[in-house]
């Protein structure tokens, strides 16, 4: 049994309209951020969801921790579908569950102390903490993140610490609930380079140590080659290739894929490699492109694309959604 | 080219005329604004509290002195045409106003603040409705809708800053609801929903606080306007109850004097209201700038 | 054609005095392609704006040289900076969102740029000149009529990049033009600003934190470091054998995709506050390699091998 299963999920947000076109016309659009995907997550592994913006990565990420609810489908936590639980279970599940935010500096109240912050993530448990309870293991968290001496930044501000600690902070955060699944929604990018490693090192040894299961965020392949195990490459609100790290970027089979690596820029001059370029921009998730989303972009699109959604089959051990993989 | 050498001009000029101003807001004299607002109210405040103790003469004996005299030594602001002593009357004069003001604050608070943190996070037709009828009241010409009430329920401390009050609301409503409405989109609320916080809490512990600095600025504008709608209401001999001494109705009593030009009635009297009102816009100002310190 | 001496800008703020730039010499020739990669604080984004003296109070040029063509663009008057400004030195910033004006068409952003620049030609002339710039950059002329909104993220891209080339200018400053943009986006923008180079005979100086980048666009690099320049050097060079153990660190601490089970390096710490700075190198702190004389003496940036430079007091050893 997988720990997250995720079974043909969809989530539509209505588009705003101003109040005279509600009153003149009955006809709502949909921006159709995540169309339809099915995937699952092995305990202990940190899979990776890839993609560029508009993909319905962090979209999807959000609906497995429940903090959206989904238009349609199926979104399993150790096999227990978690919008059909009891309100008591459903909160038993959702605090086993934590989110790491992709800007610290805004997903920090930049009025409340850090290490209130991170103790605060204690206070709304179904389980009662003390108040020195809370204090105590924020401290401990604070420690474990590499923030020392714990009592000194427990009574700092956001605005005076760096991004990269304010960054651990977030994790400090997420991770003092003890939770066991835990959404990275690109927890490096808005950090700086030199720091970056560093965060990322921290992520990997925290997931050994407390024996997590990830789901990675990230447009960044590069992070996601480093840091996942398994990972599902989405475009347009659908996933287009899917599975271990090792098939997916050695051997990709979706044209999109394919092209997404070609275009990754890597920090060797003496790689020179031929880039192949899809023309065209991503289009707008309000009306995507009929069949395949990705076939006015794709080289090798054939008459039956533009016709008929491919199928997701196993070619070569993974899985692809491609009429020609 | 024409457009661009007359765009030197205008830049030339203004540069002169802003400059100053610029240079001075710049250096972060947000805190110098703060620190001559506050300077200015304890005075004024000091001084109202401790009236009964420093003030020479009864405010409102007749006759202590001939009656238009000028300023002198022993009557520094002269004296007003019922023979009162000014300067009594000057030291005297804050009380009222000053607690018709600090009234009005509290209830627009009370009744502001709430309004304002829970209509925009309820959101819906809730706040649309409620924004309706703040957006009404705010359309009312201020001074007008308080003579109305006054002239209705009469004059006392309570009236007079319900008055305020209710014209007032709309502002602190306007203010705390623009903060209310960006700050729930902000990541670090959608961070206290993912530990599981509830909608109070997240609206106490992490909305209010970041809300409060725009908070203070709207309050210390309500009462730099409390003053001079009091005054104002007291000027025209709506606003007090009884024969009290004020700033307002000196310069009803000073203008009358003004003719013959015995100027020093309703000069005090009309320099403490303005210096009143100025302490607290200075307060306003420089909290403003702190808290938005990118405004050039 | 471009080069900076001994160049130093610094912000004042509530906080103190921010040196963004110290002591900063570089020079461009024609027709390459010099990456400034740093971080946040290290001073390239500063730089940049530094040349086109586009430096705003709080901050300012406080001394250097900044010469091209022969002469120095910080003594020039105002007349003759405008005729530099557009005409031989362009500039391409990160968010075209803002950069563009919601109200105004393409094709009116267009003329309005060119005929303040050159008065003397007709709109018509100027739509001439639009369109044919528009084409290149890869716009269908159809849409010059469209608004900003109405173009994606990489299209208004590429309508700054049009903007810039307008005017024909010999020198392009783009101030991490792809920051913003999807991956694959990003692949074209850098086809694209690469065969206008090619072109156009363009010089271009990429302000980037990217490595990645750098390494496929750039002739030369030069690395910066709270203000400093640490390193600079050929690309393949810098790759190769880098000399500064901030860059080395920095390389082996990068996500490279073409390498498989790669190990990470960490660099401990974080960039230094501008207000307060470390005494001598200012990588010091993070160093590994540092020793005495480091946390003293400001490292001066030297020629080590043919082409390349850089400040490191190891290097004396």
């Amino acid at each position: 049994m997988s720990y997250i299963e995720v079974i043909d999920l969809k989530k539509y947000f209505p588009v705003q309209r101003s109040f005279i076109e509600q009153l003149f016309s009955k006809k709502k659009e949909y921006v159709k951020a995540v169309d339809g995907i099915t995937f699952s997550v092995e305990k202990g592994a940190i899979h990776g969801l890839v993609g560029e913006s508009g993909s319905g990565k962090s979209t999807t990420g959000r609906l497995t921790i429940a903090l959206i609810e989904p238009t349609s489908g199926t979104v399993r936590f150790e096999g227990k579908d978690i919008w059909s639980l009891e309100n008591n279970q459903f909160r038993e599940v959702r605090s086993k569950m934590a989110m790491v935010f992709q800007d610290p500096t805004s997903s920090l109240n930049p009025k409340m102390k850090i290490g209130e912050q991170v103790a605060d993530a204690l206070r709304y448990r179904p389980e009662h903490y003390s108040a020195r309870e809370r204090r105590e293991s924020a401290e401990e968290m604070l420690e474990r993140v590499g923030l020392s001496p714990a009592e000194s930044f427990y009574s700092r501000y956001p605005h005076e610490l760096s991004g990269g600690q304010r960054q651990r902070v977030v994790i400090a955060r997420a991770l003092v609930t003890n939770p066991s699944y835990v959404v990275a929604d690109e927890p490096v990018a808005m950090v700086d380079v030199s720091v970056r490693a560093q965060i990322m090192q921290l992520l990997v040894d925290l997931r050994k140590q407390f024996n997590l299961t990830m789901l990675m965020i990230t447009h960044d392949l590069a992070v996601a080659k480093y840091m996942c195990d398994t990972v599902s490459v989405m475009y347009l609100g659908k996933i287009v290739e899917e599975g271990t790290v090792q098939d997916v970027f050695r051997m990709p089979l979706h044209p999109y894929t394919q092209a997404l690596l070609n275009a990754v820029p890597v920090p060797d001059p003496e790689n020179k490699r031929v880039k192949q370029i899809p023309s065209g921009e991503i289009p707008n998730p309000i009306n995507p492109p009929s069949g395949c989303r990705f076939h006015p972009r794709c080289p090798i699109a054939g008459s039956i694309c533009s016709v008929k959604e491919p199928e997701v089959r196993i070619v070569k051990g993974h899985k692809v959604a491609c009429h020609f993989a | 080219m024409k457009k661009s050498s007359s765009d030197q001009e205008v830049f030339s000029i203004s540069g002169i005329l802003f400059r100053p101003l610029k240079s001075a807001v710049s250096k972060g004299s947000g805190r110098n604004f703060i620190i001559a607002g506050l300077a200015i109210i304890s005075f004024i405040t000091a001084m109202s509290i401790l009236a009964p103790y420093i003030s020479p003469h009864n405010p409102t004996a007749l006759d202590v002195g001939p009656p238009n005299s000028p300023p002198s030594k022993q009557f520094p602001m002269g004296t007003d045409l019922y023979g009162r002593d000014v300067l009594s009357r000057i030291i005297w004069g804050g009380r009222f106003i000053l607690l018709v003001a600090v009234t009005a604050v509290v209830i627009c608070m009370a009744i502001g603040i709430p309004i304002g943190l829970l209509a925009p996070y309820a959101g819906g037709y809730v706040d649309r409705i409620v924004s309706l009828v703040m957006d009404s009241i705010y359309a009312f010409p201020s001074l007008v809708l308080a003579i109305m009430i006054v002239s209705i329920f009469g004059p006392s401390v309570v009236n007079d800053a319900l008055a305020i009050a209710v014209v007032y609301v709309p502002t602190y409503f306007r203010v705390i609801r623009s903060q209310v409405l960006t700050i729930k989109e902000l990541p670090y609320i959608e961070a206290a929903k993912s530990i599981g916080a509830n909608r109070l809490a997240i609206l106490f512990r992490y909305i209010w606080p970041n809300v409060l600095a725009s908070v203070v600025v709207v309050a210390t504008i309500n009462f730099a306007d409390s003053i001079l709608t009091t005054a104002g209401l007291d000027f025209i001999g709506l606003g007090l109850p009884v024969t009290l001494p004020d700033w307002g109705i000196d310069l009803t009593y000073g203008r009358q004097g003004l003719a013959s030009g015995f100027w020093w009635d309703i000069f005090f009297s009309g320099t403490m209201i303005v210096l009143s009102a100025l302490g607290f816009s200075l307060v306003s100002e420089g909290m403003a700038e702190r808290t938005n310190p990118k405004l050039r | 054609m471009l080069s900076v001496e001994e160049l130093n800008v610094e912000y004042r703020s509530e906080r103190g005095v921010a040196k963004a730039v110290q002591d900063v010499s570089l020079s461009i020739e024609k027709g390459e392609t010099i990456g400034l990669v740093g971080e946040s604080g290290s001073g390239k984004s500063t730089l940049g704006l530094a040349i086109m003296r586009l430096i705003q109070p709080p901050g300012r040029i406080t001394s250097g040289r900044i010469l091209f063509e022969g002469k120095d663009i910080l003594k020039m008057k105002e007349e003759e900076l405008r005729k530099i400004r557009g005409e031989k030195i362009a500039m391409v910033f990160q968010d075209p969102m803002t950069s563009l004006n919601p109200v105004k068409n393409i094709e009116e952003h267009f003329v309005e740029y060119i005929t303040e620049h050159r008065p003397k030609l007709s709109r018509e002339e100027a739509i001439k000149m639009a369109e044919k710039i528009i084409s290149d950059v890869g716009i269908s002329v159809t849409r010059l009529k469209e608004y900003p909104h109405q173009f994606s993220g990489g299209m208004r891209q590429r309508v700054m990049i049009g903007l810039a080339l307008a005017l024909e200018p010999s020198l392009i400053i783009a101030d991490e033009p792809t920051t913003s943009l999807d991956v694959m986006v990003e692949a074209q923008i850098l086809e694209l600003m690469r065969r206008l180079k090619e072109k156009y005979q363009l010089s271009m100086i990429l302000i980037t934190h990217n490595m990645g980048i750098v390494a496929e666009v750039c002739n030369r690099v030069a690395v910066m470091y709270a203000g400093r320049i640490a390193e600079v050097s050929t690309a393949s060079m810098l790759f190769r054998e880098p000399k500064h153990p901030y860059t080395s660190m920095l390389i082996e601490s990068i996500p490279n995709i073409a390498i498989n089970d790669q190990v990470l390096k960490t660099i401990p710490g974080h960039p230094p506050d501008l207000t307060d700075l470390p005494k001598g190198c200012p990588f010091h702190p993070r160093c590994p390699f540092a020793f005495d004389r480091c946390k003293v003496e400001v490292p001066q940036l030297k020629e080590v091998t043919k082409g390349s430079y850089a400040a490191c007091h190891l290097l004396d050893k």
